[in-house]
């Protein structure tokens, strides 16, 4: 398994997180922004106050009958508005080095300076508009006219010249009332001692203090008025817009970095995407392609597979496994496996503790391939082996298991089967020959018993050819068939009966009785004999040749065994067929070895002493005209025995048996050729005769 | 194809409505709101009194919590006194109650004479000495005063938390805070206004709202100078003057009134010895005794200590009785809230 890449998480994480960071950064600023358009209307809407309230106080010193309301209102919402300023969160407010903070302050105090001179300025604006209206009253004058005529001018002048001075008080009328004020002071002291009517005193002594109070208030008037126009409010006002106004500039400036940014980022955050997706569709694409083959696969093989989850809970089963277990895979999904195939141990009868479970417990391999079985619903067992393996990935916890089911008893019915056909004749279900050999080798090797030993009944039937020239192989299958039927019912408990030919039959007593195989042998021909076969109205009665061969350890192989019965047979049918012969080894062996070994030391001793002699037989061809000439001879060997006799070839066998017929060929053909180069060289009649010899197979073979 | 084309139409419009309201919201912000108050403010300004606007606005619930506060004697340190327990809230201009509503009692550090709180929230300047300028300053410092509630927030939140706490959550989506108690407490103030007055009606129009007596009365009003001091809506309260302009050393009467010194506790200018905030003369003619030390009883007597004193003028009994008529058309309506009372 491909080990997992952090990296397109890691590289997908940062992406995310920078787009996170730069949208909180713009919302920061955007909402910053909107407190900037917030604050500069606040800003430009305190500017219009100042000019209204300048105006204001300008108009309220010309208005017959003033009215506060609106400069004070206009007082109070500036202050509000510089108040609510300072208590705000505006963001500017906050930071330093704007230099916003400082205005803000410097604009705050001005502010408390002038509500203290507009205080200022309303009082004494009052006192001086009623001292102005209190000295234009006329009912002091015409009194004053007849009760004090002497003061009357003066006081007239005095009424006057303050009027004019605080209507315009330039410095020639400022010093004119200066000194009518001196005057007129002692002038109501002078009319108090004169004794002066007390209510006209009063009115003199108002006008008087209307007087005192008109050149003081116009003064001041005009002083707080001064002061006032003078307070740098507006300037630093504007400053703070100004100040502001850079401040907001370079939020905007950030801003659109920001967006820039976010754009750049959203782009590359879908540029990943993309790339992942399409990453993900390839990695799907085989993913699924795999899948299908596995399935396939898996569906394709004969075994059942079955795989769980790191859990143990089924996750896939193939057909062959549904077929085994009887659920589908729609049942058996997620459930366990011991739900979905219940297994039983053959030595306990108890269930088998859930494999998967153990080989995810031990992540091993689990193999039970023998004595388990389940129970079908009919109730038989049916062998079942289970090889669970662990799906081990990295070291970690397994990540399943999967199993593969046999169903073991199908699998053994077909390897007897297929024993079988390998073991048995298809046409008689009887043994084969292959088979056969490994019962005889089986009852060599194992034969001790001196007294009873293996015993092989070779039944050769005769005139098969003739059944199957006339009946064709159908007929003639059906005959053999019959016999093996015929032969299989006769048989000892230990019998066991072989086709090893084509109408060859053998039996095979692995422990009999030698005394009891003659007996044996009589009553299968008795037996053979009974049978009548009838084929399309053809009635056929049947023989056969048996030879009965006694096995022992002498026997060196299977072959030899079947040459042995072979040749009893062959020696049966010479005395007539229908007939029986008995063959023993040890007869056939001794003799025949014994007699050719005599021959050795004689052979080698005749060739060392060149005691073998050659004869010559002249062939003629026989015509009508009668014998002719003979145009050629073979070549004879004669052998001359020790004392003188000649004897015939007899001695062949046991020189090809002992490997010596070579060596005599050799002797010969030298022989030959040496008498033919001698009739030559001597000019002899019989020169141009031709001679055959004869040679030996062994010979040839070297 | 036609789709495509309904559907390219459909996304431009989309597009396009919102620039056409960005555009739209971009013009009418341009648009001047201030200068068009101002001349409203200008044709009313040719009047020095300016007409009571009427009860405003307010919300009927956050009054009614403003009124269980204000007559709520857990207010005060002791737990016996509440607000409404000195400032009085009788019924003003009705037909029954045209006689003097007060009883003169002085209070505070300062003895004074406390008055009515109908139209507070109309006052620029509140208290006698002008200490504060806004209403919530001034109950924020009742609470803690030595001579009002002698209390502290904290204690008094925790003593009205029990009964307050689920109005509070209501009304104003958090628990009971000082700046709850003190915006319930303003709402109820504001809403103490006593408009519609004869003047008021008088100014918005109705010429025969005034008798030709009380025309007569305003026109003297104006001329001898009382609507220098006493204008705009509240009739005074815009400004601080000097008691005693004239004859300030002459009337034996008026030494112990001078011994309270007034704004100059505030301020501490020598300019602002003996000045005070000029009262509202709105109800006047039901709100005696009169002064801030109460002394007065009668309008009269007051009018004219007013034009000698602080306008130097000697009038007649004629202009006295002018000025009195037409003071008495100062008076409007409120019916008066009692603590028992549920709302108005």
């Amino acid at each position: 398994m491909k080990s997992f890449s952090w990296a397109p998480v890691v590289a997908g994480a940062t992406i995310l997180l920078l787009l996170t960071f730069l949208f909180v950064q713009a919302q920061r600023v955007d909402s910053i922004n909107d407190e900037h358009s917030e604050v500069l209307e606040l800003l430009h809407h305190t500017q219009q106050l100042d000019s209204d309230l300048r105006q204001g106080l300008i108009r309220v010193y010309y208005d017959q009958y003033h009215n506060f309301d609106s400069l004070q209102g206009q007082l109070v919402e500036m202050g509000d508005i510089l108040e609510r300023m300072q208590s705000s969160s505006y963001t500017a407010f906050r930071q330093t080095g704007t230099g916003v903070e400082y205005y803000l302050n410097r604009l705050l105090n001005l502010h408390q300076e002038r509500l203290q001179l507009i205080s200022s300025y309303m009082k004494h604006l009052v006192q001086l508009k009623n001292a102005v209206v209190g000295l234009s009253q006329t009912s002091l004058v015409a009194e004053l006219e007849h009760q004090a005529p002497d003061e009357y001018g003066l006081i007239l002048d005095f009424r006057n010249s303050m009027l004019a001075y605080a209507n315009t008080p330039t410095a020639e009328l400022t010093d004119q009332a200066d000194s009518m004020l001196i005057e007129v002071e002692d002038i109501v002291y002078e009319l108090e001692e004169q004794g002066l009517d007390a209510e006209l005193m009063e009115l003199v002594s108002f006008s008087f203090q209307h007087g005192k109070i008109v050149f003081k208030s116009r003064a001041l008037v005009a002083q707080s008025l001064d002061q006032l126009f003078q307070l740098p409010a507006p300037a630093v006002l504007s400053q703070l817009t100004q100040v502001y106004l850079d401040y907001h500039e370079q939020q905007e400036r950030i801003s659109r970095y920001y967006r820039v940014g976010l754009f750049a980022t959203g782009f590359l955050l879908l540029m990943f995407l993309v790339v992942t997706l399409l990453r993900l569709r390839n990695t799907a694409t085989h993913l699924l392609e795999e899948k299908e083959q596995a399935e396939i696969t898996l569906g394709a093989i004969g075994d059942g597979v079955i795989s769980t989850d790191a859990e143990g809970y089924v996750s896939y089963m193939n057909r062959a496994a549904e077929q085994i277990s009887g659920m589908a895979f729609d049942q058996a999904q997620g459930q366990t496996f011991d739900t979905v195939l219940p297994l039983y141990s053959e030595i306990t009868n108890k269930p088998i503790e859930n494999p998967a479970l153990r080989c995810l417990d031990n992540e091993t391999i689990i193999d039970i391939q023998q004595h388990a079985y389940r129970i079908e619903a009919d109730g038989h067992h049916t062998g079942i082996s289970v090889k669970a393996s662990p799906i081990l990935s990295r070291g970690e916890r397994p990540l399943g298991a999967v199993m593969v089911v046999q169903d073991v008893g199908e699998a053994q019915t077909l390897a007897e089967q297929l024993t079988y056909e390998t073991s048995h004749d298809a046409l008689t279900g009887l043994l084969n020959r292959m088979t056969f050999a490994q019962k005889i080798q089986h009852s060599l090797d194992n034969s001790e018993d001196t007294k009873h030993s293996p015993i092989l009944w070779h039944i050769d039937l005769d005139h098969f050819s003739v059944i199957n020239d006339i009946c064709g192989a159908k007929g003639g299958d059906g005959f053999l068939r019959s016999i093996a039927g015929e032969l299989k019912r006769s048989l000892g408990e230990q019998d066991i009966l072989s086709r090893i030919g084509g109408d060859e039959f053998a039996i095979l007593r692995p422990n009999g009785d030698p005394a009891d195989a003659l007996t044996v042998a009589c009553e299968l021909r008795e037996l053979i004999n009974g049978i009548e076969f009838e084929w399309d109205d053809n009635r056929f009665d049947t023989t056969a040749t048996i030879g009965v061969v006694f096995l022992n350890q002498d026997y060196l192989d299977i072959s030899d065994v079947y040459m042995a019965a072979k040749a009893a047979v062959d020696t049966a049918r010479e005395q007539g067929r229908n007939n029986i012969y008995v063959h023993t080894k040890d007869i056939y062996e001794n003799s025949r070895k014994h007699e050719l070994s005599q021959w050795v030391p004689r052979i080698k001793r005749a060739l060392d002493e060149g005691r073998y002699r050659l004869y010559l037989q002249s062939i003629s061809p026989i015509t009508p005209e009668g014998c002719l000439k003979p145009h050629h001879a073979e070549v004879l060997l004669r052998m001359e025995a020790e004392d003188g006799r000649i004897i015939p070839p007899i001695f062949i066998p046991a020189a090809e048996e002992y490997n010596l017929m070579p060596q005599l060929d050799r002797w010969v053909i030298s022989e030959v050729c040496k008498r033919v180069a001698e009739a030559h060289e001597q000019d002899l009649p019989h020169r141009h005769m031709c001679y055959s010899v004869n040679l030996s197979g062994t010979t040839l073979v070297q | 194809m036609s789709v495509w084309l309904n559907y390219y139409r459909v996304s431009a419009l989309a597009l396009l409505l919102p620039i056409l309201f960005w555009g739209a919201n971009s013009f009418a912000a341009e648009e001047p709101t201030v200068s068009r108050a101002r001349l409203i403010n200008f044709t009313l300004d040719a009047e020095p009194i300016s007409p009571l606007p009427m009860r405003p606005p307010v919300d009927p619930d956050k009054r009614e919590l403003g009124r269980t506060l204000f007559f709520d004697k857990r207010m005060s340190d002791s737990g016996d006194q509440s607000c409404g327990d000195c400032h009085q809230l009788p019924p003003i201009g009705l037909e029954e109650s045209a006689k003097p509503v007060l009883n003169g009692e002085l209070m505070g550090k300062y003895k004074r004479d406390i008055g009515l709180l109908y139209n507070v929230s109309s006052s620029f300047w509140l208290n006698w000495d002008g200490r504060y300028a806004k209403l919530e300053r001034l109950i924020e410092d009742s609470v803690t005063d030595t001579d009002k509630f002698n209390s502290s927030w904290p204690e008094l939140l925790t003593k009205l938390a029990p009964s307050y706490q689920a109005r509070s959550n209501q009304l104003y989506a958090t628990d009971l805070t000082q700046a709850v108690v003190i915006d319930a407490l303003t709402i109820f103030l504001d809403s103490l206004n006593t408009p519609n007055a004869p003047i008021d009606r008088y100014l918005r129009g109705d010429k025969e709202a005034l008798s030709e007596r009380q025309r007569q009365g305003y026109a003297l009003f104006k001329q001898i100078g009382c609507s220098s001091c006493h204008n705009g809506r509240a009739i005074g309260t815009n400004l601080f003057e000097q008691l005693y302009i004239y004859r300030h050393d002459g009337g034996a009467e008026g030494k112990p009134r001078l011994k309270d010194l007034g704004r100059y506790y505030i301020t501490g200018e020598e300019s602002d010895r003996n000045s005070f905030r000029v009262p509202s003369l709105r109800n006047i003619a039901v709100t005696a005794p009169y002064y801030h030390d109460g002394s007065v009883e009668t309008l009269e007597e007051a009018v004219e200590e007013m034009t000698e004193h602080q306008l130097g003028v000697i009038p007649t009994e004629t202009q006295v009785e002018l000025l009195v008529e037409f003071l008495a058309s100062l008076t409007g309506f409120h019916a008066g809230v009692k603590p028992s009372e549920g709302r108005q």
